[in-house]
Protein backbone atom coordinates (compact mmCIF):
# COMPACT_ATOMS: atom_id res chain seq x y z
CA UNK A 1 0.00 0.00 0.00
CA UNK A 2 0.56 3.44 -0.67
CA UNK A 3 1.06 6.83 1.66
CA UNK A 4 -1.56 7.17 4.61
CA UNK A 5 -3.65 9.51 3.39
CA UNK A 6 -6.09 9.91 6.79
CA UNK A 7 -5.17 8.68 9.87
CA UNK A 8 -8.26 7.90 12.50
CA UNK A 9 -6.74 7.92 15.97
CA UNK A 10 -9.45 7.13 18.65
CA UNK A 11 -12.42 7.90 17.36
CA UNK A 12 -14.92 8.15 20.38
CA UNK A 13 -18.88 9.41 19.45
CA UNK A 14 -21.03 9.60 22.67
CA UNK A 15 -25.09 10.80 22.21
CA UNK A 16 -25.92 11.15 25.93
CA UNK A 17 -25.24 7.73 27.94
CA UNK A 18 -24.59 6.19 25.04
CA UNK A 19 -21.68 5.21 22.54
CA UNK A 20 -21.68 4.83 18.91
CA UNK A 21 -18.25 5.10 18.51
CA UNK A 22 -15.84 3.28 21.15
CA UNK A 23 -12.15 4.15 20.14
CA UNK A 24 -12.33 4.07 16.59
CA UNK A 25 -8.91 3.66 14.77
CA UNK A 26 -7.76 3.20 11.24
CA UNK A 27 -5.38 4.22 8.22
CA UNK A 28 -6.80 5.02 5.19
CA UNK A 29 -4.07 4.74 2.45
CA UNK A 30 -4.29 7.47 -0.85
CA UNK A 31 -6.32 5.32 -3.72
CA UNK A 32 -7.95 2.77 -2.05
CA UNK A 33 -11.62 2.08 -1.86
CA UNK A 34 -12.29 0.83 2.14
CA UNK A 35 -15.88 -0.52 2.64
CA UNK A 36 -17.41 -0.17 5.99
CA UNK A 37 -19.22 -2.82 7.13
CA UNK A 38 -21.61 -3.30 9.97
CA UNK A 39 -24.98 -4.37 10.92
CA UNK A 40 -27.69 -1.30 11.61
CA UNK A 41 -26.42 0.62 14.66
CA UNK A 42 -22.97 -0.76 14.66
CA UNK A 43 -21.72 2.82 13.74
CA UNK A 44 -21.04 3.08 10.38
CA UNK A 45 -22.81 6.00 9.31
CA UNK A 46 -21.43 7.98 12.76
CA UNK A 47 -18.23 6.95 11.44
CA UNK A 48 -18.54 8.17 7.87
CA UNK A 49 -20.09 11.61 9.11
CA UNK A 50 -17.39 12.22 11.17
CA UNK A 51 -15.14 11.79 8.75
CA UNK A 52 -17.06 13.91 6.44
CA UNK A 53 -16.94 16.77 9.06
CA UNK A 54 -20.66 16.88 9.91
CA UNK A 55 -20.15 15.90 13.35
CA UNK A 56 -17.36 16.48 15.72
CA UNK A 57 -16.48 13.19 18.24
CA UNK A 58 -16.47 13.37 21.71
CA UNK A 59 -13.33 12.37 21.27
CA UNK A 60 -10.20 11.05 19.15
CA UNK A 61 -8.34 12.95 16.62
CA UNK A 62 -8.43 12.86 12.77
CA UNK A 63 -5.37 13.60 10.99
CA UNK A 64 -4.94 13.95 6.95
CA UNK A 65 -1.41 13.99 5.58
CA UNK A 66 -0.16 14.40 9.01
CA UNK A 67 -2.19 17.33 10.14
CA UNK A 68 -4.99 17.62 12.58
CA UNK A 69 -8.09 18.12 10.26
CA UNK A 70 -9.37 20.06 13.08
CA UNK A 71 -6.42 22.09 13.28
CA UNK A 72 -7.29 23.97 9.36
CA UNK A 73 -10.92 22.31 8.90
CA UNK A 74 -11.87 24.25 5.64
CA UNK A 75 -8.66 23.68 4.11
CA UNK A 76 -9.84 19.57 4.65
CA UNK A 77 -13.19 20.36 3.34
CA UNK A 78 -10.96 21.25 0.11
CA UNK A 79 -10.10 17.36 -0.33
CA UNK A 80 -13.28 15.83 0.54
CA UNK A 81 -16.48 15.42 -1.30
CA UNK A 82 -19.31 13.66 0.87
CA UNK A 83 -22.17 11.45 -0.10
CA UNK A 84 -24.81 11.30 2.54
CA UNK A 85 -27.39 8.23 2.93
CA UNK A 86 -30.22 10.31 1.80
CA UNK A 87 -29.76 12.13 -1.23
CA UNK A 88 -30.08 15.98 -0.03
CA UNK A 89 -29.54 18.13 -3.46
CA UNK A 90 -31.49 21.29 -3.23
CA UNK A 91 -35.29 20.51 -4.63
CA UNK A 92 -35.98 23.90 -5.71
CA UNK A 93 -33.06 24.27 -7.86
CA UNK A 94 -32.04 22.47 -11.06
CA UNK A 95 -29.44 19.77 -11.13
CA UNK A 96 -27.59 22.19 -13.36
CA UNK A 97 -27.85 24.98 -10.86
CA UNK A 98 -26.61 22.21 -7.90
CA UNK A 99 -23.49 21.42 -9.64
CA UNK A 100 -22.68 24.98 -10.76
CA UNK A 101 -23.27 26.64 -7.61
CA UNK A 102 -21.21 23.56 -5.56
CA UNK A 103 -18.10 24.85 -8.13
CA UNK A 104 -18.73 28.47 -6.34
CA UNK A 105 -18.50 26.91 -2.78
CA UNK A 106 -15.25 25.75 -3.65
CA UNK A 107 -14.28 28.89 -5.18
CA UNK A 108 -13.79 27.04 -8.69
CA UNK A 109 -13.73 29.78 -11.58
CA UNK A 110 -16.17 29.62 -14.05
CA UNK A 111 -13.89 28.35 -16.94
CA UNK A 112 -13.21 25.45 -14.69
CA UNK A 113 -16.91 24.88 -13.53
CA UNK A 114 -17.34 24.23 -17.21
CA UNK A 115 -15.30 22.05 -17.55
CA UNK A 116 -15.31 19.99 -14.88
CA UNK A 117 -19.37 20.27 -15.36
CA UNK A 118 -19.05 18.74 -19.21
CA UNK A 119 -16.73 16.01 -17.61
CA UNK A 120 -18.94 14.72 -14.82
CA UNK A 121 -22.09 15.09 -16.98
CA UNK A 122 -19.89 12.65 -19.36
CA UNK A 123 -18.24 10.63 -17.21
CA UNK A 124 -22.05 10.05 -14.73
CA UNK A 125 -24.71 9.48 -17.96
CA UNK A 126 -26.22 12.83 -16.74
CA UNK A 127 -26.97 15.03 -19.65
CA UNK A 128 -31.01 13.79 -19.76
CA UNK A 129 -31.46 14.96 -16.24
CA UNK A 130 -29.27 18.19 -15.91
CA UNK A 131 -32.09 20.67 -16.55
CA UNK A 132 -34.57 19.53 -14.54
CA UNK A 133 -35.37 19.90 -10.62
CA UNK A 134 -33.59 17.09 -7.86
CA UNK A 135 -37.73 16.08 -7.29
CA UNK A 136 -38.36 14.51 -10.45
CA UNK A 137 -35.67 12.46 -10.99
CA UNK A 138 -35.07 8.20 -9.80
CA UNK A 139 -33.14 7.28 -7.22
CA UNK A 140 -30.29 6.33 -9.45
CA UNK A 141 -29.82 9.13 -10.87
CA UNK A 142 -30.30 11.35 -7.91
CA UNK A 143 -27.01 9.42 -6.42
CA UNK A 144 -25.46 9.96 -9.62
CA UNK A 145 -26.10 14.14 -8.77
CA UNK A 146 -25.39 12.97 -5.66
CA UNK A 147 -21.60 11.96 -6.75
CA UNK A 148 -21.40 14.33 -9.49
CA UNK A 149 -21.82 17.38 -6.46
CA UNK A 150 -19.05 15.57 -4.06
CA UNK A 151 -16.59 15.28 -6.88
CA UNK A 152 -17.56 18.97 -9.00
CA UNK A 153 -14.22 20.48 -6.82
CA UNK A 154 -12.36 17.31 -7.58
CA UNK A 155 -11.64 15.91 -4.22
CA UNK A 156 -9.01 13.50 -3.05
CA UNK A 157 -11.32 11.41 -0.56
CA UNK A 158 -14.92 10.92 -1.53
CA UNK A 159 -17.00 9.05 1.34
CA UNK A 160 -20.16 7.23 0.01
CA UNK A 161 -22.76 6.69 2.85
CA UNK A 162 -24.85 3.44 2.02
CA UNK A 163 -25.35 4.92 -2.20
CA UNK A 164 -26.90 2.44 -3.44
CA UNK A 165 -29.68 1.36 -0.74
CA UNK A 166 -33.21 0.58 -2.69
CA UNK A 167 -31.53 1.04 -5.86
CA UNK A 168 -32.74 -1.81 -8.60
CA UNK A 169 -29.95 -4.51 -9.15
CA UNK A 170 -29.01 -3.13 -12.77
CA UNK A 171 -28.97 0.72 -11.44
CA UNK A 172 -26.65 -0.64 -8.25
CA UNK A 173 -24.43 -2.14 -11.10
CA UNK A 174 -24.06 0.70 -12.75
CA UNK A 175 -23.00 2.57 -9.32
CA UNK A 176 -20.58 0.33 -8.84
CA UNK A 177 -18.93 0.62 -12.18
CA UNK A 178 -18.90 4.70 -11.23
CA UNK A 179 -17.37 3.88 -8.34
CA UNK A 180 -14.20 1.72 -9.93
CA UNK A 181 -13.98 4.24 -12.06
CA UNK A 182 -13.14 6.92 -9.33
CA UNK A 183 -10.30 4.25 -8.09
CA UNK A 184 -9.22 4.73 -11.37
CA UNK A 185 -8.95 8.79 -11.69
CA UNK A 186 -7.06 8.76 -8.39
CA UNK A 187 -9.26 9.39 -5.71
CA UNK A 188 -9.36 7.89 -2.36
CA UNK A 189 -13.56 6.36 -1.61
CA UNK A 190 -14.91 5.48 2.04
CA UNK A 191 -17.85 3.51 0.88
CA UNK A 192 -20.36 2.82 3.87
CA UNK A 193 -22.62 -0.53 3.11
CA UNK A 194 -24.00 -2.87 4.24
CA UNK A 195 -24.52 -4.84 0.47
CA UNK A 196 -22.08 -7.57 1.23
CA UNK A 197 -21.44 -8.90 -2.42
CA UNK A 198 -20.81 -4.75 -2.79
CA UNK A 199 -18.24 -4.29 -0.55
CA UNK A 200 -16.57 -7.82 -1.51
CA UNK A 201 -16.61 -5.88 -5.67
CA UNK A 202 -15.59 -2.78 -5.18
CA UNK A 203 -13.50 -2.79 -1.36
CA UNK A 204 -9.62 -3.21 -1.70
CA UNK A 205 -10.36 -3.58 2.19
CA UNK A 206 -13.50 -3.46 4.70
CA UNK A 207 -13.37 -2.70 7.88
CA UNK A 208 -15.70 -4.45 9.97
CA UNK A 209 -17.10 -2.57 12.69
CA UNK A 210 -19.65 -3.92 15.55
CA UNK A 211 -21.48 -2.00 18.25
CA UNK A 212 -18.83 1.09 17.49
CA UNK A 213 -15.64 -1.37 17.53
CA UNK A 214 -13.64 -2.31 14.58
CA UNK A 215 -13.70 -5.92 14.71
CA UNK A 216 -11.46 -6.56 12.00
CA UNK A 217 -9.18 -4.62 8.67
CA UNK A 218 -8.44 -6.96 5.77
CA UNK A 219 -8.49 -7.59 2.07
CA UNK A 220 -11.99 -9.44 1.13
CA UNK A 221 -9.36 -12.06 -0.70
CA UNK A 222 -7.85 -12.58 2.73
CA UNK A 223 -10.53 -12.94 4.82
CA UNK A 224 -12.31 -15.68 2.69
CA UNK A 225 -9.06 -17.23 2.66
CA UNK A 226 -8.78 -17.31 6.41
CA UNK A 227 -12.57 -18.11 6.83
CA UNK A 228 -12.00 -20.78 4.31
CA UNK A 229 -15.48 -19.80 2.89
CA UNK A 230 -16.76 -18.42 -0.68
CA UNK A 231 -18.06 -15.19 -0.56
CA UNK A 232 -17.98 -12.22 2.07
CA UNK A 233 -21.34 -12.65 3.18
CA UNK A 234 -20.64 -16.43 4.87
CA UNK A 235 -17.57 -14.54 6.17
CA UNK A 236 -19.49 -11.55 7.99
CA UNK A 237 -22.11 -13.91 9.14
CA UNK A 238 -19.61 -16.57 10.67
CA UNK A 239 -18.45 -12.80 12.28
CA UNK A 240 -21.51 -11.79 13.51
CA UNK A 241 -22.08 -15.44 14.87
CA UNK A 242 -19.22 -15.31 16.52
CA UNK A 243 -19.56 -11.68 18.16
CA UNK A 244 -22.82 -12.72 19.98
CA UNK A 245 -21.61 -15.99 20.93
CA UNK A 246 -18.49 -13.67 23.04
CA UNK A 247 -21.77 -11.55 24.65
CA UNK B 1 3.11 37.14 7.76
CA UNK B 2 2.46 33.14 7.47
CA UNK B 3 -0.61 34.64 9.96
CA UNK B 4 -1.41 37.15 7.96
CA UNK B 5 -1.40 35.31 4.56
CA UNK B 6 -3.76 32.74 6.60
CA UNK B 7 -5.82 35.53 7.25
CA UNK B 8 -6.61 36.96 3.76
CA UNK B 9 -7.03 33.50 2.83
CA UNK B 10 -9.66 32.90 4.96
CA UNK B 11 -11.60 36.00 4.41
CA UNK B 12 -11.18 35.42 0.44
CA UNK B 13 -13.38 32.01 1.15
CA UNK B 14 -15.51 33.37 3.50
CA UNK B 15 -16.76 36.02 1.15
CA UNK B 16 -16.73 33.70 -1.90
CA UNK B 17 -18.88 30.89 -0.21
CA UNK B 18 -21.03 33.68 1.45
CA UNK B 19 -21.66 35.02 -1.70
CA UNK B 20 -22.54 31.92 -3.38
CA UNK B 21 -24.36 30.77 -0.38
CA UNK B 22 -26.83 33.98 -0.46
CA UNK B 23 -27.35 33.56 -4.31
CA UNK B 24 -28.37 30.22 -3.66
CA UNK B 25 -30.78 31.37 -0.87
CA UNK B 26 -31.95 33.78 -3.54
CA UNK B 27 -32.33 31.56 -6.94
CA UNK B 28 -34.50 29.57 -4.58
CA UNK B 29 -36.25 32.76 -3.08
CA UNK B 30 -36.71 33.56 -6.73
CA UNK B 31 -39.94 30.40 -7.31
CA UNK B 32 -42.24 32.08 -4.56
CA UNK B 33 -41.43 35.96 -4.67
CA UNK B 34 -44.34 36.69 -7.25
CA UNK B 35 -46.90 34.80 -4.99
CA UNK B 36 -45.12 36.67 -1.61
CA UNK B 37 -46.11 39.96 -3.21
CA UNK B 38 -49.13 38.85 -4.42
CA UNK B 39 -49.97 37.40 -0.88
CA UNK B 40 -48.48 40.65 0.41
CA UNK B 41 -50.76 42.93 -1.31
CA UNK B 42 -53.86 41.06 -0.61
CA UNK B 43 -54.04 41.03 3.30
CA UNK B 44 -52.48 44.49 3.48
CA UNK B 45 -54.94 45.69 1.01
CA UNK B 46 -57.55 44.38 2.72
CA UNK B 47 -56.67 45.39 6.31
CA UNK B 48 -55.77 48.79 4.84
CA UNK B 49 -59.48 49.53 3.26
CA UNK B 50 -60.90 48.41 6.47
CA UNK B 51 -58.25 49.97 9.18
CA UNK B 52 -58.57 53.72 7.17
CA UNK B 53 -62.29 53.62 5.60
CA UNK B 54 -64.39 51.42 7.45
CA UNK B 55 -63.18 51.61 11.05
CA UNK B 56 -63.77 55.28 11.11
CA UNK B 57 -67.66 54.92 11.41
CA UNK B 58 -66.88 52.76 15.14
CA UNK B 59 -64.74 55.79 15.91
CA UNK B 60 -61.41 54.93 15.28
CA UNK B 61 -58.75 58.25 14.12
CA UNK B 62 -58.93 59.20 10.22
CA UNK B 63 -55.25 58.93 10.02
CA UNK B 64 -55.47 55.36 11.60
CA UNK B 65 -55.05 53.63 7.99
CA UNK B 66 -51.53 55.50 7.74
CA UNK B 67 -50.74 54.48 11.04
CA UNK B 68 -51.55 50.57 10.03
CA UNK B 69 -49.62 51.00 6.98
CA UNK B 70 -46.55 52.27 8.63
CA UNK B 71 -46.90 49.30 10.95
CA UNK B 72 -47.39 47.07 7.97
CA UNK B 73 -44.29 48.19 6.40
CA UNK B 74 -42.19 47.32 9.21
CA UNK B 75 -44.28 44.10 9.87
CA UNK B 76 -43.60 42.09 6.47
CA UNK B 77 -40.31 40.45 7.51
CA UNK B 78 -41.83 38.77 10.78
CA UNK B 79 -44.89 37.51 8.67
CA UNK B 80 -42.93 35.50 6.34
CA UNK B 81 -41.03 33.73 9.26
CA UNK B 82 -43.57 31.31 9.43
CA UNK B 83 -43.25 29.76 5.75
CA UNK B 84 -39.43 30.03 6.06
CA UNK B 85 -39.22 28.34 9.16
CA UNK B 86 -41.59 25.75 8.65
CA UNK B 87 -39.73 25.25 5.13
CA UNK B 88 -36.31 24.29 6.94
CA UNK B 89 -37.41 22.59 9.89
CA UNK B 90 -38.96 20.31 6.71
CA UNK B 91 -35.44 19.90 5.39
CA UNK B 92 -34.12 19.32 8.73
CA UNK B 93 -36.85 16.50 9.40
CA UNK B 94 -35.91 15.02 5.92
CA UNK B 95 -33.50 15.38 3.67
CA UNK B 96 -30.76 17.78 5.39
CA UNK B 97 -29.74 19.73 2.81
CA UNK B 98 -28.24 21.95 5.43
CA UNK B 99 -25.91 19.02 6.13
CA UNK B 100 -24.23 19.95 2.87
CA UNK B 101 -23.60 23.68 3.25
CA UNK B 102 -22.08 22.55 6.78
CA UNK B 103 -19.59 20.57 5.08
CA UNK B 104 -19.07 23.08 3.34
CA UNK B 105 -14.97 24.92 3.56
CA UNK B 106 -16.27 27.05 5.62
CA UNK B 107 -17.46 28.09 9.50
CA UNK B 108 -20.82 27.01 10.33
CA UNK B 109 -21.55 30.75 11.41
CA UNK B 110 -21.18 31.42 7.57
CA UNK B 111 -24.06 29.23 6.43
CA UNK B 112 -26.12 31.07 9.01
CA UNK B 113 -25.38 34.15 8.46
CA UNK B 114 -25.95 33.63 4.75
CA UNK B 115 -29.30 31.99 5.42
CA UNK B 116 -29.66 35.57 7.65
CA UNK B 117 -28.43 38.11 5.04
CA UNK B 118 -30.87 35.90 1.62
CA UNK B 119 -33.87 36.52 3.85
CA UNK B 120 -33.30 39.98 4.98
CA UNK B 121 -32.57 40.86 1.29
CA UNK B 122 -36.22 39.54 0.78
CA UNK B 123 -37.99 41.34 3.80
CA UNK B 124 -36.27 44.15 1.96
CA UNK B 125 -37.30 44.03 -1.23
CA UNK B 126 -41.06 43.19 0.25
CA UNK B 127 -40.91 46.23 2.22
CA UNK B 128 -40.25 48.88 -0.33
CA UNK B 129 -42.52 46.71 -2.72
CA UNK B 130 -45.32 47.44 0.17
CA UNK B 131 -44.62 51.68 -0.08
CA UNK B 132 -46.49 52.18 -3.58
CA UNK B 133 -49.84 50.31 -2.02
CA UNK B 134 -49.88 52.71 1.08
CA UNK B 135 -49.71 56.17 -1.28
CA UNK B 136 -52.43 54.55 -3.41
CA UNK B 137 -54.84 54.27 -0.79
CA UNK B 138 -53.81 57.21 1.24
CA UNK B 139 -52.99 59.74 -1.32
CA UNK B 140 -53.33 62.65 0.29
CA UNK B 141 -52.92 61.90 4.17
CA UNK B 142 -49.47 60.04 3.44
CA UNK B 143 -46.46 62.65 1.76
CA UNK B 144 -42.92 60.64 1.41
CA UNK B 145 -41.74 64.23 0.76
CA UNK B 146 -39.43 64.60 3.93
CA UNK B 147 -39.18 61.33 4.57
CA UNK B 148 -35.73 59.97 5.17
CA UNK B 149 -34.79 57.85 3.02
CA UNK B 150 -31.59 56.85 4.64
CA UNK B 151 -33.44 56.25 7.85
CA UNK B 152 -35.81 54.15 6.59
CA UNK B 153 -33.54 52.01 4.58
CA UNK B 154 -31.52 51.59 7.64
CA UNK B 155 -34.62 50.36 10.02
CA UNK B 156 -35.85 48.19 7.52
CA UNK B 157 -32.26 46.49 6.90
CA UNK B 158 -32.17 46.50 10.37
CA UNK B 159 -35.52 45.19 10.76
CA UNK B 160 -35.32 42.57 8.17
CA UNK B 161 -31.80 41.04 9.87
CA UNK B 162 -33.52 40.96 12.96
CA UNK B 163 -36.01 38.84 11.52
CA UNK B 164 -33.60 36.99 9.79
CA UNK B 165 -31.85 35.76 13.41
CA UNK B 166 -35.03 35.47 14.76
CA UNK B 167 -35.98 33.37 11.84
CA UNK B 168 -32.81 30.57 12.72
CA UNK B 169 -33.96 30.97 16.53
CA UNK B 170 -37.27 29.81 15.70
CA UNK B 171 -35.59 26.94 13.25
CA UNK B 172 -33.39 25.82 16.11
CA UNK B 173 -35.82 26.47 18.78
CA UNK B 174 -38.74 24.23 17.41
CA UNK B 175 -36.66 22.09 15.66
CA UNK B 176 -38.95 19.19 14.47
CA UNK B 177 -41.73 19.14 11.94
CA UNK B 178 -44.42 17.87 15.25
CA UNK B 179 -43.74 21.23 17.23
CA UNK B 180 -43.93 23.72 13.88
CA UNK B 181 -47.60 24.72 15.43
CA UNK B 182 -45.97 26.26 18.12
CA UNK B 183 -44.26 28.79 15.60
CA UNK B 184 -47.15 30.98 15.14
CA UNK B 185 -48.38 30.54 18.52
CA UNK B 186 -45.80 30.88 20.96
CA UNK B 187 -43.40 33.08 18.94
CA UNK B 188 -44.97 35.43 16.25
CA UNK B 189 -48.08 36.11 17.46
CA UNK B 190 -47.23 37.55 20.97
CA UNK B 191 -44.65 39.46 19.24
CA UNK B 192 -46.83 40.93 16.65
CA UNK B 193 -49.52 41.84 18.78
CA UNK B 194 -47.59 43.01 22.09
CA UNK B 195 -45.50 44.47 19.70
CA UNK B 196 -47.11 47.91 18.88
CA UNK B 197 -48.36 47.40 15.42
CA UNK B 198 -51.98 48.03 16.65
CA UNK B 199 -51.16 50.95 18.80
CA UNK B 200 -48.31 53.44 19.74
CA UNK B 201 -46.13 53.00 22.80
CA UNK B 202 -46.98 56.31 23.95
CA UNK B 203 -50.55 55.16 24.14
CA UNK B 204 -50.09 51.72 26.35
CA UNK B 205 -47.64 54.71 28.57
CA UNK B 206 -51.24 56.60 28.88
CA UNK B 207 -52.99 53.53 30.23
CA UNK B 208 -50.17 51.79 31.96
CA UNK B 209 -46.38 52.75 32.94
CA UNK B 210 -45.75 49.36 34.13
CA UNK B 211 -46.73 47.54 30.89
CA UNK B 212 -45.29 49.97 28.71
CA UNK B 213 -41.48 49.44 30.66
CA UNK B 214 -42.76 45.80 29.88
CA UNK B 215 -43.11 46.30 26.21
CA UNK B 216 -39.70 47.32 25.57
CA UNK B 217 -38.25 43.75 26.52
CA UNK B 218 -40.04 43.05 23.00
CA UNK B 219 -38.12 43.74 20.08
CA UNK B 220 -40.83 44.24 17.51
CA UNK B 221 -41.63 47.24 19.67
CA UNK B 222 -38.42 49.29 18.19
CA UNK B 223 -39.12 47.86 14.50
CA UNK B 224 -43.04 49.44 14.92
CA UNK B 225 -41.61 52.24 16.69
CA UNK B 226 -38.41 53.01 14.51
CA UNK B 227 -41.14 52.46 11.50
CA UNK B 228 -43.53 54.36 12.28
CA UNK B 229 -41.34 57.34 13.64
CA UNK B 230 -39.69 57.34 9.90
CA UNK B 231 -42.72 57.35 7.59
CA UNK B 232 -45.11 59.59 9.29
CA UNK B 233 -42.63 61.60 11.64
CA UNK B 234 -44.97 60.75 14.45
CA UNK B 235 -42.95 63.25 17.72
CA UNK B 236 -45.00 60.75 19.56
CA UNK B 237 -42.68 57.48 19.02
CA UNK B 238 -39.78 56.33 20.39
CA UNK B 239 -36.22 58.22 19.25
CA UNK B 240 -35.01 56.54 16.29
CA UNK B 241 -31.87 56.20 17.48
CA UNK B 242 -32.77 54.43 20.64
CA UNK B 243 -34.81 52.49 18.46
CA UNK B 244 -31.70 51.64 16.40
CA UNK B 245 -29.68 50.65 19.12
CA UNK B 246 -31.99 48.62 20.73
CA UNK B 247 -32.15 46.38 17.43
CA UNK B 248 -28.83 45.89 17.15
CA UNK B 249 -28.53 44.44 20.30
CA UNK B 250 -31.63 42.45 19.66
CA UNK B 251 -29.77 41.17 16.95
CA UNK B 252 -26.60 40.34 18.95
CA UNK B 253 -28.60 38.70 21.22
CA UNK B 254 -30.39 36.48 18.56
CA UNK B 255 -27.88 35.58 17.03
CA UNK B 256 -25.89 34.23 20.15
CA UNK B 257 -29.26 32.33 21.03
CA UNK B 258 -29.96 31.28 18.01
CA UNK B 259 -26.15 29.67 17.02
CA UNK B 260 -25.82 28.08 20.36
CA UNK B 261 -29.43 26.07 19.75
CA UNK B 262 -28.72 25.22 16.16
CA UNK B 263 -25.09 23.77 17.49
CA UNK B 264 -26.99 21.86 20.02
CA UNK B 265 -30.07 20.41 16.85
CA UNK B 266 -27.42 19.84 14.34
CA UNK B 267 -24.45 18.80 16.44
CA UNK B 268 -21.93 20.56 13.90
CA UNK B 269 -18.11 20.58 14.19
Amino acid sequence: MSDVLLKIKNITKRYGSKAALKGVSLDIYKGEIVGLLGVNGAGKTTLSSIIATLHPPTDGDIECEGRSIYDDIATYRYKIGFCPQRPNLDPELTLDENLRLSGSYYQMLPGEIEARLEFLVWQLGLGDYLHQKANVLSGGYKQRFMIARALMHNPQLVILDEPTVGLDPHIRRQLWQQIKDLKQLGVTVILTTHYLDEAEQLSDRVCVLDNGLIKLIETPDKLKADFNMENLEDVFIALMDHASENK
Amino acid sequence: MMEEERMNKSIVRFRGIFCALVKTHLLIAREHIVSQVINLYIWSSCTLVIMGYIMQNFGLATNYGCFQFASIVGIVGLFEIYNAAARNIMDIDNDRTISYYLTLPARPATIFLAMVCSYAIVGLFLTITILPLGKFLFYNQLSFAKLSWIKLIITAILSNVFFGVFMIAVIAHVGTISRMRNIWSRFIWPLWVLGCYQFSWSAVYAVSAQLAYLLLCNPVLYVMEGTRGVLLGNPDCLPWELCVVALCFFIFIGWWYAYYKMKRLLDFV
